[in-house]
């Protein structure tokens, strides 16, 4: 709910109850009022000549008192002229009761069982307030034969009635104008709050750097001054984590050539051996085929710290798939020869350029045709293929991946297949590499097992 | 007379190493060991020059440089950091091709093979390796002397192939270039055809051979 709206329903909510209790309370102190006027007149006017009057000849004083439904209460019955005051108004008295409220006058109606419980209860007064008009007994302050008087006044006679609906009205506005109010004083503070908020999405999004500004020195100023901490403190530990992975990524850089000068000397060791050695020795073999991993996890190793430090670490530009799939081969080709499986491609003959990191995808495509060696056996065949389009399709006809396999190949932690176990290592890395790779150049990526054997698979993607 | 190859690398192992495999493949090798004397080098009188980037002295890419300035001999790069900055940076400053750190000595020595190699033969007008001979305006061939007829499917077969020499063609792309489209011909057809053609290239048929997942290639060398 927007500050604004939760401000309005709250002063809703209150203001109804009290704007009710309000006018209840006008027209229940009304009533109050009136029922205390009449007792108070009634017993004055008694004490002075009615209650002589009628405790001594009843009839007559009703008959001047004008006690008759529908007469009113002449001023001879209570006193002289005079006392009721010019223009002030009154009510027709209706009965005279007894102290066992047994009416005064035979033949007048007894009194309202409802009005009479309640005097009985000890109560000075007890009213009845209908639509036309209000009914009051009063018990007076002596006992005998007119002890209780029964009193009419007209409803209108109830002052509270006008003035309860002013009251409400009057309540009314008055919430009005406290929620105009509150509107008014709240547009700056919801005005700034969402200057906060804008600075605040701004800053994040520029890496937490600079400040939002603070203004005034309320809740909200402290809001913003709490923000400036808390991403000053973001702010230092992004300092921190950059620079301990530029660190991290300088040190695996000189460690890489550090490892790869003389891992190219051990290559060049091995390659000798073989040539004194001959093809035939299986420990040559061996050592090739270590060097040759350990090399490409190492790259691997670097690829996958580039990939994972994201983009700006993922450089693109021109460059000729045909020369890419070349290098590609002519680097595995000895392992191939030494394992006794044949690696051939095909080139289109015109150049096929594309957009991309040459280092990342000469890896992808490295990977994939490593595997297809690494898991072929002797006699095995390795085919690369690049069509325009692009298309470059890596076959094998080594083990293959079981069906229900392919899906999963190039999970980090994948390695498929019992007979892509036998080297247990690298396979995952290598292969998550490649799906990386074509998912950031937006390459579409298939693994498939042929029914006559061995894994096909084709990377695709546009041409510049 | 052997060409001559100039290796920059600083490295003393891997710089002997390189120089006594280049030597063993049959060229006329020199090495310097040393950016400022590497800069300072007149490459005029190699057909090749191998240049590592991490040099102490002069910087490899600004050895590069100042070789631009007067030759356009092939430099071949040999780069241990692999990152796309410093190959886009080498090729933009006129190497060749690179070959990253660690190689082979027959990778090495196949990509010095591929920038020494000069053209064999005249594309255009024909072949003439071993006792097979091939006039390609003339569409006519011969094996030891003796014509032989050919279909136009299997000439055109034949010359897609010595077209391109050493390399291997996939079925694909062949059917697409050789069988007559109206025809729908298939890789099936392709086979058919290519196993007539082999037929009749009798003892030269060995020159075509079958490439595993790909399709056929031309093979030109001579004690094929």
């Amino acid at each position: 709910m927007k500050l604004r709206a939760r401000l309005l329903a709250t002063l809703i909510v209150l203001a109804i109850p009290i704007v009710a209790g309000f006018t209840l309370y006008t027209a229940w102190s009304s009533r109050q009022a009136l029922v205390q006027a009449t007792y108070e007149t009634t017993v004055e006017r008694m004490e002075a000549v009615g209650r002589e009057r009628c405790e001594e000849v009843p009839e007559g004083f009703a008959r001047r008192a004008g006690i008759r439904p529908g007469r009113a209460l002449g001023p001879r019955a209570l006193g002289p002229r005079g006392a009721l005051g010019p223009g002030r108004r009154f009510g027709r008295m209706q009965a005279v009761y007894d102290d066992t409220y047994q009416p005064r006058i035979a033949g007048d109606p007894p009194l309202d069982p409802a009005l009479r419980a309640e005097l009985e209860g000890g109560a000075e007064t007890a009213a009845d307030f209908g639509d036309q008009r209000v009914r009051i007994a009063m018990r007076m302050p002596w006992d005998g034969p007119c002890s209780v008087i029964v009193v009419d006044r007209p409803a209108g006679d109830l002052a509270g009635r006008a003035a309860a609906s002013r009251t409400a009205g009057l309540a009314a506005g008055v919430v009005a104008v406290t929620a105009l109010a509150a509107f008014l004083a709240l547009a700056p503070v919801v005005r700034r709050i969402r200057r906060l908020e804008a600075a605040v999405k701004g800053q994040a999004s520029g890496g937490y750097e600079g400040s939002v500004p603070i203004e005034g020195s309320d809740e909200v100023a402290d809001l913003a001054r709490a923000f400036n901490e808390a991403s000053s403190q973001i702010r230092l530990r992004l300092e921190e984590l950059s620079a301990r992975d530029k660190a991290l990524t300088e040190f695996l850089q000189s460690t890489t050539h550090d490892v790869m000068v003389p891992l190219t000397v051990l290559q060049g060791h091995l390659s000798d051996l073989r040539r004194i050695g001959g093809d035939s020795e299986p420990v040559v073999r061996a050592a090739m085929e270590e060097a040759h991993y350990l090399a490409s996890l190492v790259k691997n190793l670097n690829a996958a710290a580039r990939l994972d430090a994201g983009e700006p670490m993922i450089a693109r530009h021109e460059l000729d798939l045909g020369e890419l799939v070349e290098r590609v081969v002519s680097r595995h080709a000895p392992i191939a020869k030494t394992r006794g499986i044949a690696l051939n491609h095909s080139i289109p003959e015109e150049p096929v350029h594309v957009n991309a990191d040459s280092t990342l995808l000469e890896q992808m495509v490295g990977n994939l045709v490593h595997n297809a060696i690494r898991y072929n056996q002797e006699g095995g065949h390795v085919a690369v293929i690049l069509e325009r389009g692009f298309r470059v399709t890596v076959k094998d006809d080594g083990p293959g991946i079981p069906e229900e396999e392919l899906e999963r190949v190039g999970e980090r932690q994948f390695r498929g297949g019992e007979a892509r176990q036998r080297r247990p290592t690298g396979l995952g890395l290598g292969l998550h590499i490649v799906r990386d790779v074509a998912e950031r150049h937006g390459y579409a990526l298939t693994f498939e097992s042929p029914e006559e054997g061995g894994l096909t698979v084709v990377i695709r993607g546009a041409e510049v | 007379m052997a060409e001559r190859i100039l290796v920059v690398e600083d490295d003393a192992k891997l710089g002997a190493q390189i120089v006594e495999q280049l030597e063993r493949a049959g060229w006329d090798v020199k090495w310097i060991d040393d950016g400022d004397v590497a800069a300072r080098e007149e490459p005029a009188p190699y057909s090749l020059v191998i240049l590592d980037l991490m040099l102490p002295g002069t910087y490899g890419l600004d050895v590069l440089k100042r070789y631009r300035k007067t030759s356009d001999v092939p430099v071949l790069i040999l780069t241990a950091r692999d990152h796309p900055a410093d190959r886009v940076r080498g090729l933009e400053l006129g190497a060749d091709d690179y070959v990253t750190k660690p190689f082979w000595p027959e990778e090495l020595v196949a990509r010095v093979k591929a920038r020494l190699r000069r053209p064999v033969m005249t594309r255009a007008e024909g072949v003439a390796v071993g006792a097979l001979r091939i006039d390609l305006s003339a569409r006519a061939v011969s094996v030891a002397g003796e014509a032989i007829e050919l279909t136009k499917v299997e000439f055109d077969l034949l010359a897609e192939l010595v077209r391109r020499p050493g390399q291997a063609l996939t079925r694909d792309a062949l059917v697409d270039r050789v069988l007559d489209p109206e025809r729908m011909g298939t890789a099936r057809t392709l086979d058919v055809h290519m196993s007539r053609l082999r037929k009749k290239l009798g003892v030269e048929s060995k020159r075509i051979a079958t490439v595993w997942g790909i399709g056929y290639r031309f093979d030109p060398s001579e004690d094929a």
